[in-house]
């Protein structure tokens, strides 16, 4: 019975507990979900911007690599054609016989470094006549990424001679020119002078392309230590994508993002091609805080992540992982629809029970009593121990008082009856004294004229002239007891007896027991005669 | 609560707690409904799907086909719940490659995406089994919108599995600034690229004039090849065997001959970049080489020339009996176990051959459009071709669509490989011919000659390739 009082208590508390979560639920009070998809993202932000320095940094050391084999090779041509640097320019020969030296360097670099793309460029050019300063140096870039592994994968020319590209016979890129236009040079100094071993630049669209990327690169040096070129390795959208696609086990597909400040305005590169600008013009967007949350909003869609700083190559740029607000939002409701379900459930459940508790237990228990106060027949036992025991109990004490009460009824009946026979018996009794004293009166009348009124006033006058024990003998005589009675009685031997007797006989005037035990009557009538008139 | 009088009849009792358990199932199924434990088979904008993508509509300048998926993701998509992610734009070639490593599960291959565009071959590569039947979504009606003709390539038995997004000929492309020079000083004439023969004559003319130089890449022989043998009356495969007869020799003997005299690349790779550094000034190609052609040729010293081009109808090889090849590869779909993937696709590929968006998205291409509405509407009104620079282009498709036969290249067994072997022995035989005529010309013997002999040893040893 206990136990199953406190299921019943349970269930109801739990009912009205799971009602109040639900209403805190309701009102946003408390949101689990979002707390989830939280410790979710953070989860994934901190793997992604670790690996992404590391990457980086990894990426760097190809590059300070690539470097150092660029110096060399560089160098060897140099001194192995009696040339300076300075000479370079503008001899289109020299330099194109340079590159196709130094090809195989780049190549193989490409081949081992994990990027879409290298490239060298030299502050030298076949004409520096053009109006805008153009800089030579190969660039090879892979066509076709479908992953971020690039083993083996075709490439292009981009920029380089086109001996360069026909004796090597590589694909020109449709934006193929011979010399490209950068402004590597301008910053270059000031970007390595803090003594940073790599630089990553924003990302910008690579000329003439749909594309956008970052780069990687590293300072050429000459023999002076004179900065002469720079060398290095591309990171285009579409290999960004590649390599930091994620899905989160609970939350799906998430967009990673690296993200360069522009004073208040962000532009990037992510792992969703959703996002990557695919035109010209750089897709900017804001940021916004809002809670612990970080609000991306692109424009025409926001999404809502978080972001961390990631110091890469002397600069800060931001981490990010993101879901589209639409995800958030089909995630939280998709959460709070699953609390409200079973926090719902919960308390429809707990309701059943405690109906449940009443049909089955409480309603039979009522019935039960209603069954006893009407004295109705017991019917089926109710099932619970404890109740069952009680009516049990309670139907054996009732059996038990019942039979008292037949015992008593019957004891009654009895003493009625001997009740009846004894008033019968009184009755009798009394009619038998009334008949008595009427003969009584009737011998005491009769007596009482056979008695001499003379004698009877002295027997009554001389009554208190006997001694006390000849009145106790007198009295003892009237009880109607013997003389031999009255001798064990009052421990006296015959003959005091018979003088007592004498005396008595004498003093009182009479001459036998019989006219004593006559005098004595009428006497004993005479003062109950007396008695009765008062 | 009345318990006293409620309760006298047991059999009551019952009945309110039936009627508890019904409520209580009613409201569980309400409760399951909407937490979403029965999922619907539509995305929506609650419940989005994202469809990995690789596609071949784009070079690396431009892609129109990112253009026009933008569109759809920040439209039609975002309101159905349906984003398509680009990961890769590449080559029909590559494409092949990676559906291959992805299907036989080999080392460091990429997850099939859940949409491509391939050429048909595809199918077998990747399994029937494995591809989505368009026609379990689109109805009857829907296809029969399309240009007939281009859905029946799509047809695998009697799945249909390659819905048709664009279509492309080919054409014949010239740089007009550099032949205008060429003109000038020879007398040839634009009018004289109609024809083959006439082809083929500029070629030697050029390469004369030039020093040495090409005057033009042809970039499928194979289709070249098939075109001349429609044309003279031919059949170009017969039960899988490249027919290397007499009227495969007819169509040789002259290509050989400009071939081996010289103005004809014999290279790899794409015409386009050999544009770039005029390393030919013209080529035979898809009509979506037009999204490649450059706007500047660069010289050795760094010095650009901006450049006028122009596109020409395929040259003929009969008068009477203009033809041309049509081909383009489909968007095929992966059959995926989440239906709203599947129906996403669906929705995409309903968006993209939908005339007006696929109009917008092929003429930024160099394709033809897939609805007959979308035809009608590009060839009475060429203004809709927003790119000026593509305007000569379309004029030539106009004048081939109206004027040539439009043949499909046929599927068969082995079709690709058998190509490209084609491919690499034409130019094999050929480079090889042309070197030796070099050689012997330079040695004293007579061109003409020399020229005869070669070209008959070409097709002798090319017809020995071709059985090996």
């Amino acid at each position: 019975m206990r136990r199953r009082l406190t299921f019943y208590l349970i269930s109801a508390l739990v009912m009205f507990m799971s009602l109040i979560l639900l209403l805190l639920n309701f009102f946003g009070i408390m949101n689990p979900t979002d707390h989830q998809i939280m410790d979710a993202l953070d989860g994934q932000l901190s793997n992604y911007a670790r690996n992404v320095e590391r990457d980086y940094d990894r990426l760097d050391a190809y590059a300070i690599s690539f470097s150092e084999q660029m110096e060399t090779a560089l160098q060897n041509y140099l001194s192995e054609n009696g040339l300076a640097f300075e000479e370079l320019e503008n001899n289109a020969e020299a330099v194109t016989r340079l590159q196709c030296a130094l090809y195989d360097t780049v190549y193989l670099n490409m081949q081992l470094a994990p990027s879409s793309g290298a490239f060298y460029i030299l502050d030298t050019t076949v004409n520096s006549q053009t109006v805008a300063p153009h800089y030579n140096g190969i660039y090879l870039k892979y066509i076709n990424l479908n992953s971020d592994s690039t083993v083996n994968n075709d490439f292009s020319l981009f920029r380089g001679s086109f001996i360069v590209g026909n004796e090597n016979g590589l694909t020109f890129h449709s934006g193929w020119q011979n010399e490209m236009q950068t402004d590597f040079f301008d910053t270059c100094d000031a970007t390595f002078a803090d003594g940073a071993y790599y630089a990553l630049s924003p990302a910008v669209t690579i000329p003439e392309t749909w594309e956008r990327a970052r780069y990687v690169y590293v300072p050429i040096h000459d023999l002076k230590g004179d900065t002469i070129g720079v060398c290095g390795f591309e990171i285009n959208d579409l290999f960004f994508q590649l390599a930091y696609k994620t899905e989160d086990e609970q939350l799906g597909p998430v967009v990673c993002a690296l993200l360069d400040d522009r004073q208040g305005s962000y532009t990037g590169q992510f792992s969703s091609s959703r996002f990557n600008a695919s035109n010209d013009a750089a897709a900017d967007f804001r940021i916004a805080e809002k809670d612990d949350w970080v609000i991306f909003d692109f424009g025409t869609e926001q999404c809502i992540g978080k972001e961390d700083a990631v110091h890469l190559g002397g600069d800060t740029f931001s981490a990010a992982i993101m879901l589209t607000q639409a995800q958030y939002d089909s995630f939280v409701q998709q959460g709070q629809i699953k609390i409200y379900a079973l926090l719902f459930i919960a308390a429809v459940f707990s309701f059943a029970c405690c109906v449940f508790m009443s049909n089955r237990y409480v309603a039979p228990i009522l019935k039960k009593i209603e069954q006893i106060k009407t004295n109705e027949e017991a019917g089926d036992a109710l099932g619970i121990r404890e109740i069952d025991d009680l009516f049990a109990f309670l139907e054996e004490k009732d059996s038990l008082h019942e039979e008292q009460l037949a015992e008593l009824e019957k004891a009654k009946q009895q003493a009625e009856q001997e009740a009846e026979q004894a008033k019968a018996a009184y009755d009798r009794a009394l009619e038998e004294y009334q008949l008595a004293r009427s003969e009584i009166h009737q011998l005491s009348d009769e007596k009482k004229k056979e008695i001499v009124l003379e004698d009877y006033e002295y027997f009554i006058c001389n009554l208190k002239t006997l001694t006390p024990t000849e009145y106790r003998i007198y009295e003892l005589y009237l009880t109607g007891k013997s003389a031999k009675e009255i001798m064990e009685i009052t421990g006296t031997k015959e003959n005091t007896l018979k003088y007592h007797n004498k005396n008595i006989y004498s003093k009182l005037g009479i001459s036998s027991r019989k006219q004593l035990l006559r005098f004595a009557s009428l006497k004993q009538h005479q003062d109950r005669k007396g008695e009765q008139t008062k | 609560m009345g318990w006293e009088n409620g309760w006298d009849d047991y059999s009551e009792g019952n009945m309110i707690m039936k009627k508890t358990i019904s409520i209580l199932l009613c409201m569980l199924s309400v409760t399951l409904c909407l937490s979403g434990c029965v999922k619907s088979d539509r995305p929506s904008s609650g419940e989005p799907v994202v469809l990995t993508m690789w596609h071949v509509y784009g070079s690396q300048t431009k892609s129109p086909l990112n253009t026009a998926i933008d569109r759809f993701n920040d439209t039609v998509g975002k309101e159905n719940g349906v984003a398509i992610d680009v990961v890769s734009v590449t080559s029909s070639s590559a494409i092949d490659k990676a559906l291959a490593a992805s299907t036989n599960g080999e080392p460091g291959a990429e997850k099939l995406p859940d949409l491509f565009t391939a050429y048909p071959r595809v199918a077998e590569i990747v399994g029937t089994d494995k591809l989505l039947a368009w026609d379990s979504y689109f109805t009857k009606e829907e296809l029969a919108a399309f240009h007939s003709e281009f859905l029946s390539e799509g047809y695998f038995d009697d799945a249909f599995l390659m819905l048709p997004i664009a279509k492309s000929t080919e054409a014949f492309y010239l740089n007009k600034t550099l032949f205008d020079r060429f003109s000038a000083d020879t007398g040839v004439t634009v009018d004289d690229l109609g024809t083959v023969d006439g082809m083929l004559n500029t070629a030697k003319v050029y390469y004369d004039w030039s020093g040495g130089q090409n005057f033009m890449q042809i970039n499928d022989f194979y289709n070249y090849v098939y075109v001349g043998m429609k044309a003279f009356g031919g059949e170009w495969i017969v039960d899988g065997r490249l027919q290397l007869n007499e009227t495969f020799e007819r169509i040789w003997d002259p290509l050989a001959e400009a071939a081996i005299y010289g103005g004809i690349c014999l290279e790899d790779g794409y015409a386009a970049s050999r544009w770039k550094t005029v390393e030919v000034i013209s080529n035979i190609g898809s009509t979506a080489d037009v999204l490649y052609q450059p706007h500047e040729v660069v010289y050795a010293d760094n010095t650009a020339e901006p450049i006028s081009a122009i596109a020409l109808p395929y040259p003929v090889f009969d008068e009477d009996s203009a033809g041309v090849v049509y081909r383009g590869d489909g968007l095929f779909a992966i059959k995926n176990s989440d239906e709203r993937k599947n129906y996403g696709a669906y929705l995409f590929a309903k968006w993209l051959t939908e005339a007006e968006n696929n109009l917008s998205f092929v003429t930024e291409a160099g394709y033809l459009p897939v609805m007959d509405e979308a035809l009608d509407t590009l060839f009475r009104d060429l203004s809709v071709v927003e790119n000026t620079d593509y305007h000569s282009l379309y004029d030539a498709v106009d004048i081939m669509v109206r004027n040539y036969e439009m043949y499909a290249l046929p599927l068969y067994d082995s079709a690709s490989d058998i190509q490209l072997n084609f491919e690499k022995n034409v130019k094999a035989v050929l480079k090889s011919a042309h070197n030796q005529y070099l050689k012997r010309v330079n040695e004293g013997e007579a061109p003409e000659s020399v020229l005869h002999d070669l070209t008959a040893a070409s097709l002798r040893e090319l017809r020995s390739l071709s059985v090996q």
